[in-house]
């Protein structure tokens, strides 16, 4: 089997887990529904996840980009600057938001995060 | 992963990349270990820990614990594979296993994660699965991890 064949393959299993633990983490943060957490609160949670976030986000983007016929570097461009928007405007308004309107953005989270990997799953197993 | 597109693995690299695939091995243990001890390592012991035992003042752990769990196990194993992944077939592209490989590591450890969830519902068959399935991708992912330093340290690559 090719080299880029393989990769294609661990590229759209990465996508798969990535999926799974972005659903696994709003399936948590809905059945917990916290009031407005404390400093403290938010940092252990805060800080763990901009690390996290940051990695799997940079992981996806960075496969999405080696993978072939990317459409050049608009689109994932235009993706990160999305996703990295997302994750900072979602972690400062878990401080201060309202229950819904942090509900809202951990779904939009969700939505960028699960539309990447969906995105690179669907380029990394040749699909149009 | 610049290593990945070079033509030939410069000796620098090859060492870091063998103190990275080190690092791999030692997590893929103790993160074993860990599990081991904290659940059993056979289907009484999961079940117990899971479910609760009065008899041994066991309580049962909550279902928000179990998906915490998953959650982080979910994060760990997508940095393991990217790791391990890309390792490997930078180095072992030829061979016919790689394929079978990385499929395997790939879905033993996706399917360790709903079992898990699973254990407080389908009790000893779950945890039996679980603990087969956690030592499977357990021991595919250290396998992997010291191919690729067998492989560095030679320098056949």
């Amino acid at each position: 089997m090719k080299r880029s064949a393989l990769y294609s393959l661990l590229a759209a299993t990465l996508a798969l887990v990535a999926i799974f633990t972005v659903a696994t983490g709003l399936w948590l943060y809905l059945l917990r529904s916290v009031p407005t957490p404390t400093l403290t609160g938010w940092l252990e949670i805060a800080a763990v996840h901009l690390l996290g976030m940051g990695a799997v986000g940079f992981t996806l983007l960075h496969l999405l980009l080696v993978s072939k016929d990317d459409g050049g570097p608009g689109k994932p461009f235009r993706l990160s600057i999305a996703l990295f928007g997302v994750i900072s405007v979602d972690i400062a308004a878990s401080l201060y938001g309202e229950n819904i309107f942090r509900t809202l953005l951990a779904v939009l989270t969700f939505a960028t995060f699960s539309g990447i990997a969906t995105l690179l799953a669907a380029k990394a197993t040749g699909a149009k | 992963m610049r290593f990945l597109a070079t033509p030939s693995i410069s000796p620098n690299m090859r060492i870091a990349l063998i103190l990275l695939m080190s690092a791999v091995s030692l997590f893929i243990v103790s993160h074993y270990v860990l599990e081991a001890l904290r659940y059993g390592v056979t289907p009484q012991q999961v079940t117990a820990a899971v479910t609760g035992d009065e008899e041994l003042f066991i309580d049962p752990l909550p279902f928000e614990e179990l998906l915490l769990q998953v959650h982080m196990n979910l994060f760990f194993i997508f940095l393991l594979l990217g790791i391990v992944g890309a390792t490997y077939i930078r180095l072992f592209a030829e061979r016919r296993s790689t394929r079978t490989l990385i499929l395997l590591l790939g879905a033993s450890s996706l399917t360790a994660q709903p079992i898990f969830l699973l254990l407080p519902v389908a009790g000893k068959i779950a945890a039996a699965l679980w603990l087969v399935v956690t030592l499977v991708w357990h021991l595919v992912a250290f396998a992997a991890a010291l191919f690729c330093i067998r492989a560095l340290a030679r320098g056949s690559k």
